[in-house]
Formats: structure tokens, C-alpha cells, sequence
């Protein structure tokens, strides 16, 4: 692997993803709105009065009262929305990677610029993993700094039982963890879905579509059936990781100069 | 393998889900000579270059391309090679000096040389006063030579042009046939696919006229003379029946035809013959108006080829 090869790549990305609008509001404007829409809610969820909670309201929160010590029901209901958010935080790194790996495979086989960069000594691999970490390495960056802006702000408007939360061991590991393999996942089926298509658009919507299942596993969390801990966390970073390595098994068969050249449509 | 040699191709052929592209090519492309690949549509030119420049692998057969054998060394073979594709195939929205800097760190020129390097390849194509342009600004004669600048950053051993002048209005391809020349002129090999026959006919030293296989190549003239071989015109004021036996009977012709006014002599050596001819014409009271030599165009001799080709097949 050369990495000044590999850096190369990863710059000429950058520069011409940050060129292209779509992709630069995308990385700018969306984790801004998912770092204050969350923020709001948590500010308005603590001028709720105290009385209108009642227990049973809790419902499936109840899970977070007894993993994290949690005495007021508001808190309790806080956590849960707070918890919902941290998914929130988990589908950045899924989104911004699919649009900045997707606008530049599609726009390099749009514009033909495929073949004269495969002409030049690099490797696939240090083209693969240049457009990887061009694509994953902004996302994970923006997230990971997104929740610690959430996390610190949070304490300005709302409980510190819940800036605890927000703080734990747990819910950093899950960021922590879940993000990169979010973002290997999302770069690798916006490889495959960029082999097939001619359109930047398609190629979101369609990769879009196809991680849209991966958001099924939330709903046990929604019925109050699973509780975002460690060890939910670290047993999904591992079924991502392998669900990481098959998509890139495919993704790498596909990133090979023969087939780009011959079998891209 | 001739010592001259920086391109041996040896049956090579490469198929396509059942479908030969090439097939069987023997082609030798000699160090500092521009060598054109002609061939309709779908003759297997750019799948060709892709094999020649390790692009792609071939199906069987084998090339050795400046020392280096296919599939062995494929790396130091792109690092020998240059390619114009024929889509320049820029970054459109990065400048016009970023789309070479890259390309210099991607050939492995040291960081203290990329700015120099870019920055004689863009003086020598003239575009060094737009290299903060984003490519996409530019004309398409101007990405072309962008594109030539490209590939000559790492000064290659062997250029491939794919169709340089195709979509290029004639000033642009009077750009691009110039610089083409001047790589000519310092002895870079060249190999130019192209379907513009006046092109090749101009700028190469020889032609190989492919379809999926390789019909012939060798020099133009030699192509046509092996085709047609030598023929003058001669244009009288009027012609006579004996004329035409008396031209038929000397030694040194091998054909002749009335045309109109014109006698068509097929003859071997006309430098040599022609005052034989002319004096022979003469004694028998002929008025010689014109005698030029019978031309023949690269088109003409192409088409033949492929045609001829196609027989064989």
C-alpha cells in the first residue's frame, strides 16, 4: 500500500467533494439540524410539568430506570427520547458517506475520469481505500463531533441525570464503535450501488433503500423491548462488522480495473 | 524481438463473453516511431490499447510493452506508459493544475518536483494562464491538451493516444497534430488510434489496419505501393492506338491503360523509366501535356485492406 498515493486520492476527493454543493450542505447542514433538532426537544421536554408523568407512562423506557439509576419518571422519559436521538446520531454516518462515496464514483463514471486514473500505477485497494476513508473519515469526524456538541450543550437544557446518560461509557462506546462500521457499511453498498447506475440521485435513493432494513433493529428499542447498553452495542458492532466484511467482499470484487472497465454500466 | 522493438505483441487476444475483440495480434511498434492502429468501429482498437497498457488482461497471448511482460509487471508497465483516453476524463470541478498534481503524485514524481513538472507541461501546452480554471471551464481543445499534458507528465517511454482529434474543431486538432509532431520530432513513441486517415497519413510512420486481427502494417507508401503498386499519368493531346502498344512493349512497364486522354503506366521505378517512357512517346509524335504520378489516398488503401480482410476471413 502507498500511502502518498492513498492521500492523493483522499485529497483530490475532498477538493472536489467540497466543489459540489449537494455533497457540502449534505456534510454541513444536515449534522447541524441533527445536532439542534435533538437539543430543542430535550429543551422543551424539561418544561414539562412534573404531575403529567405518570409511571405507566413510561412504558418502554422503563428499561433505562434500572440501568442507569434513574429516580424522576421525566428523567427516565428524557433518556428514552435522548436514546431515540442517539439513533439519530447513527444514521449520520450511514447518510453522509452514501452521498459524498456515491457522487464520487457515479460523477467519475459520468465524466470517464475511471479509466486515464486507472492507467496510473495505483493500486484498486489504494483507490478503494482513498475513496473510503475520503468518504467514511468526514463522517465519522462529523458525528463523533456532532454528539460531543450535543452531549455538552445538552446540560444547558436538561437534567444532568440525563447529561450522564449522554456521557456514559455505554452510550460513547456505541457512538464510538457503531460510527465507523456505519460508515464502511454505507461507503461499501455505495460502491456496489454505484457500479450499476449513471445517476447520483438513483444511486442515494437506491443505497438509501437498501440500508433503510438495517433501521428494523431499532424497533425492539421502540417497544421497550431493548435498552441501548454496552452490550447491545458491542454485539451490534460485531454483526455490523461482519455484515461490513460481506459488503466489502463484494464491493472489492467489483473495484477491480477488468470489471470497471469492461462490465460498469 | 527486434532490439528496436518497445512494443511486442504476440497472439494476443482477448474475448468478451464469447466475443473475440482481438485475436491473434502480432505487432512490433519500434522505439521513436508513431505508429497509427486503423480499423473500423468494434475492430478492437482501445481494446488493444487497454491490453497494451495493462488495463486489461488478454484472454491469451502475451505483450511485452518497454521490457516489461504482461501480467508480470503491470505495474511498471502503467508506470512506462501514458494514455489518452478517448474521453479526456477530467476533474471538472478541480483546476486545471490540481487535475496534473494529482496525476504527478499518483506517477510517484517526488513532492519537490510536482510544481515544476506541472508547470512545464502547462507553459508547453499553453495553458498555464488558465491553471486555476476549473477544468470544466475549458474548451474542448484545451481539456484535449490537458489531457496530453496528462499523460506526459512522467515523461512515458510509449504514448497512447485514442482518437486525440475526435469532437475537436480543426483549430483544435491543428493544436493537438502540432504538439504530436513536435513529440514526434523528439523520437517519444507514439501509438495513435484513430479514424481520421488524413491524420494518420500525416503524423504516423506506419499503419496497422486491424480488424479483431491485424490485416497489415507497415509504412503508407509501402502500403500502397504493395497495394497498387507505381503508377504515372500521362496526359497527351491526342491519342493514338499505337501509342498505347508502343508504351505496352517496352520492358520496364507492367500495365497500361487508356483512360480519356490519359495513358496509365504501371511501372516500377517511374524516377528511373520515366525519360525511356517519355522519349519513346515522343519519337512516335506524341504532345505530352501533363505527366504526374497516380496518387492514392490512406483511404483508399484502408479501405482495401478492410475489405481485403474480410475476404480472408
Amino acid at each position: 500500500m502507498n500511502w502518498m498515493r492513498v492521500r492523493a486520492i483522499v485529497w483530490k476527493e475532498w477538493a472536489d467533494a467540497f466543489r459540489n454543493r449537494l455533497v457540502f450542505f449534505t456534510l454541513v447542514f444536515m449534522p447541524l439540524l441533527f445536532t439542534i433538532l435533538p437539543l430543542v426537544n430535550l429543551y422543551f421536554m424539561g418544561r414539562l410539568p412534573t404531575e403529567e408523568v405518570d409511571a405507566n407512562d413510561l412504558g418502554p423506557f422503563l428499561l433505562y430506570q434500572a440501568r442507569f439509576h434513574l429516580g424522576d419518571p421525566q428523567d427516565v422519559i428524557r433518556v428514552g427520547m435522548a436514546s431515540i436521538y442517539l439513533i439519530i446520531f447513527l444514521i449520520l454516518p450511514l447518510m453522509l458517506p452514501m452521498v459524498m462515496a456515491t457522487d464520487s464514483i457515479v460523477s467519475e463514471k459520468v465524466s470517464k475520469s475511471l479509466e486515464p486514473l486507472l492507467a496510473t500505477p495505483i493500486r484498486v485497494t489504494e483507490l478503494l481505500v482513498g475513496k473510503g476513508l475520503a468518504a467514511a473519515g468526514p463522517a465519522v469526524a462529523v458525528t463523533w463531533l456532532c454528539y460531543v456538541l450535543y452531549a455538552g450543550l445538552a446540560g444547558l437544557v436538561t437534567s444532568q441525570a440525563v447529561v450522564r446518560v449522554l456521557w456514559s461509557v455505554d452510550w460513547l462506546l456505541g457512538i464510538g464503535l457503531l460510527s465507523p462500521l456505519m460508515a464502511m457499511l454505507a461507503v461499501g453498498i455505495g460502491i456496489l450501488v454505484s457500479s450499476r447506475v449513471n445517476d447520483t440521485r438513483t444511486a442515494q435513493q437506491i443505497g438509501g433503500f437498501v440500508v433503510l432494513p438495517l433501521m428494523l433493529i431499532f424497533i425492539p428499542m421502540f417497544l421497550g423491548r431493548l435498552a441501548l447498553t454496552a452490550t447491545v452495542f458491542v454485539v451490534g458492532a460485531f454483526l455490523l462488522a461482519l455484515l461490513d466484511g460481506v459488503v466489502w467482499f463484494f464491493a472489492v470484487a467489483l473495484f477491480q480495473r477488468e470489471t470497471i472497465l469492461t462490465r460498469w454500466k | 524481438m527486434g532490439d528496436n522493438a518497445v512494443i511486442v505483441a504476440e497472439k494476443l487476444t482477448r474475448r468478451f463473453d464469447g466475443r473475440t475483440a482481438v485475436e491473434a495480434l502480432d505487432l512490433e511498434v519500434r522505439r521513436g516511431e508513431v505508429l497509427g492502429l486503423l480499423g473500423p468501429n468494434g475492430a478492437g482498437k482501445t481494446t488493444t490499447v487497454r491490453m497494451l497498457t495493462a488495463l486489461i488482461a488478454p484472454s491469451s497471448g502475451t505483450a511485452t510493452v518497454c521490457g516489461f511482460r504482461l501480467g508480470e509487471a503491470d505495474d511498471e508497465i502503467r508506470r512506462h506508459v501514458g494514455i489518452l483516453t478517448e474521453i479526456p476524463g477530467l476533474y471538472e470541478r478541480l483546476s486545471v493544475q490540481f487535475n496534473l498534481e494529482l496525476y504527478a503524485r499518483l506517477y510517484g514524481i517526488p513532492e519537490r518536483e510536482v510544481g515544476a513538472r506541472v508547470e512545464r507541461y502547462l507553459r508547453l501546452l499553453g495553458l498555464w494562464e488558465r491553471r486555476r480554471d476549473p477544468a470544466g471551464t475549458l474548451s474542448k481543445g484545451m481539456k484535449q491538451k490537458l489531457a496530453i499534458a496528462r499523460a506526459m507528465l512522467h515523461e512515458p517511454e510509449v504514448l497512447f493516444l485514442d482518437e486525440p482529434t475526435a469532437s475537436l474543431d480543426p483549430e483544435g486538432a491543428q493544436l493537438v497534430h502540432a504538439f504530436i509532431e513536435q513529440l514526434r520530432g523528439e523520437g517519444r513513441t507514439i501509438v495513435l488510434c484513430t479514424h481520421n486517415l488524413a491524420e494518420a497519413d500525416r503524423l504516423c510512420d506506419r499503419i496497422a489496419v486491424l480488424k479483431q486481427r491485424l490485416i497489415r502494417v507497415d509504412a503508407p507508401e509501402r502500403l500502397r505501393q504493395a497495394l497498387y503498386g507505381r503508377a504515372i499519368r500521362v496526359q497527351l493531346r491526342q491519342v493514338r492506338p499505337e501509342y498505347l502498344e508502343a508504351v505496352r512493349a517496352l520492358p520496364f512497364v507492367r500495365d497500361v491503360q487508356l483512360q480519356g486522354q490519359e495513358l496509365q503506366v504501371r511501372l516500377d521505378d517511374p524516377e528511373g523509366m520515366n525519360p525511356a517512357l517519355v522519349r519513346r512517346l515522343v519519337e512516335l509524335g506524341a504532345e505530352i501535356q501533363f505527366i504526374r504520378e497516380e496518387e492514392h489516398s490512406l483511404e483508399e488503401v484502408y479501405l482495401d485492406l478492410v475489405r481485403q480482410g474480410e475476404a480472408e476471413r
